[in-house]
């Protein structure tokens, strides 16, 4: 069962790796890749053109990076991403996806075990979750790491950030800005505005950590200034509710979401649905 | 809307409530109680130790369960599509 909603993965200098495209191509999930003019020579090579988005230069002009340096570094991911939102209103979808361009993989935990998925359903899954709330802006799949296969957990958490696989509402009041830390950002905006978030613990994404495949935004953010400015401009969006701190050898962000814990999700009244399980038709295969 | 709801508390989330028609979800806690690190001067130690325990302990060993576990493995699975399988 293939997703309803259309996928775009933001991808810059990665056509080598290109991790995520090769995880949905063996889900045989279908996607665009927004790139930037520059890049189309490497990736058509690898990718179908009919699969590439080139990002127009007017996203890029106009993309709020919220410091005064403008486009004498690059502006991240951001400007890409309000293209995909762009590209899926005027193709007439209400929801899309976006992902980055470094996961290598999608697994489903359930009896405490994280089993990779080699089929859409869990994006479909993901997506009819949210479709039965009035009030879900985001969605999206923990980090394998962050859920660790022993604990007994929930299988989502609301409101919180959702990080580098985002299935959003297209018609929220919203668009990416900031050079760094654009999902925390998004998140927050949303949630201030008593939208709620959904973080799933029952499908998770495992992405290559930050900082160690090259492109992206490895060589033009992290290599040169560290993660200090990367941090402080979250604190600059958001004084109220995150900090600046020093852990684990590098300067971090600390957000607290504790005040949006209340806000809670709302069901749209035509929706009933049997309290019966539904695997979407994914099966447990044994190789 | 929000205020609303917090005068009425049996309205809030249980997320069991709201995970329904949704893929199986069944999870324990699998956490030890406790972890020690158990020290072996000799070879001969650990193969005795390996003796009282029931269970092969080697070079590679970095973690044992007692009573022994049967832990089950993910990768030999695949979560799939019913109509590609």
């Amino acid at each position: 069962m293939n997703p309803k909603y259309p996928l775009y993965i933001v991808s810059k200098k990665r056509s080598d790796s290109r991790l995520t495209s090769k995880s949905l191509e063996k889900m045989g999930v279908p996607y665009f890749v927004v790139i930037e003019q520059s890049d189309y020579e490497d990736y058509s090579k690898v990718i179908d053109y009919k699969k590439l988005l080139i990002l127009p230069e007017k996203y890029l002009e106009e993309y709020d990076v919220f410091d005064d340096l403008g486009r004498t570094k690059s502006t991240g991911p951001g400007a890409a991403r309000n293209f995909a939102w762009d590209h899926s209103i005027k193709a007439g979808f209400k929801w899309h996806w976006v992902m980055d361009d470094n996961i290598r993989g999608f697994f489903r935990l359930n009896k405490n075990l994280k089993v990779p998925v080699g089929c859409g359903s869990i994006f479909r899954a993901m997506e009819d979750f949210c479709d039965r709330y009035i009030n879900v802006a985001m969605a999206g799949p923990n980090y394998f790491m962050f859920a660790p296969r022993k604990t007994k957990q929930p299988p989502f958490i609301i409101n919180t950030r959702i990080y580098s696989c985002n299935l959003i509402r297209n018609d929220t009041p919203y668009r990416w800005r900031g050079r760094y830390n654009e999902d925390t950002d998004i998140s927050l905006r949303m949630l201030k505005d008593n939208w709620c978030t959904v973080q799933f613990n029952a499908f998770l994404q495992y992405k290559i950590t930050t900082q160690v495949l090259r492109g992206g935004n490895s060589d033009a953010f992290y290599d040169k200034e560290g993660t200090m400015p990367k941090s402080k401009m979250l604190v600059d969006m958001h004084p109220d509710v995150s900090e600046v701190v020093w852990k684990f050898n590098r300067w971090h962000h600390h957000v607290n979401y504790k005040p949006f814990k209340k806000t809670k999700l709302i069901r749209k009244e035509d929706v009933d649905f049997p309290d019966v399980v539904n695997n979407f038709g994914m099966i447990l295969k044994h190789l | 809307m929000k205020e609303q709801l917090d005068m009425f508390p049996e309205l809030k989330n249980n997320i069991d409530k709201e995970w329904v028609n949704m893929p199986e979800f069944d999870m324990k806690n699998l956490e030890p109680v406790k972890q020690i690190i158990i020290s072996f001067k000799t070879y001969g130690d650990m193969n005795k130790f390996a003796k009282l325990i029931e269970q092969p302990l080697t070079d590679k060993t970095q973690s044992v369960w007692y009573p022994k576990a049967n832990i089950d493995k993910a990768f030999d699975k695949l979560y799939t599509s019913r109509d590609e399988s």
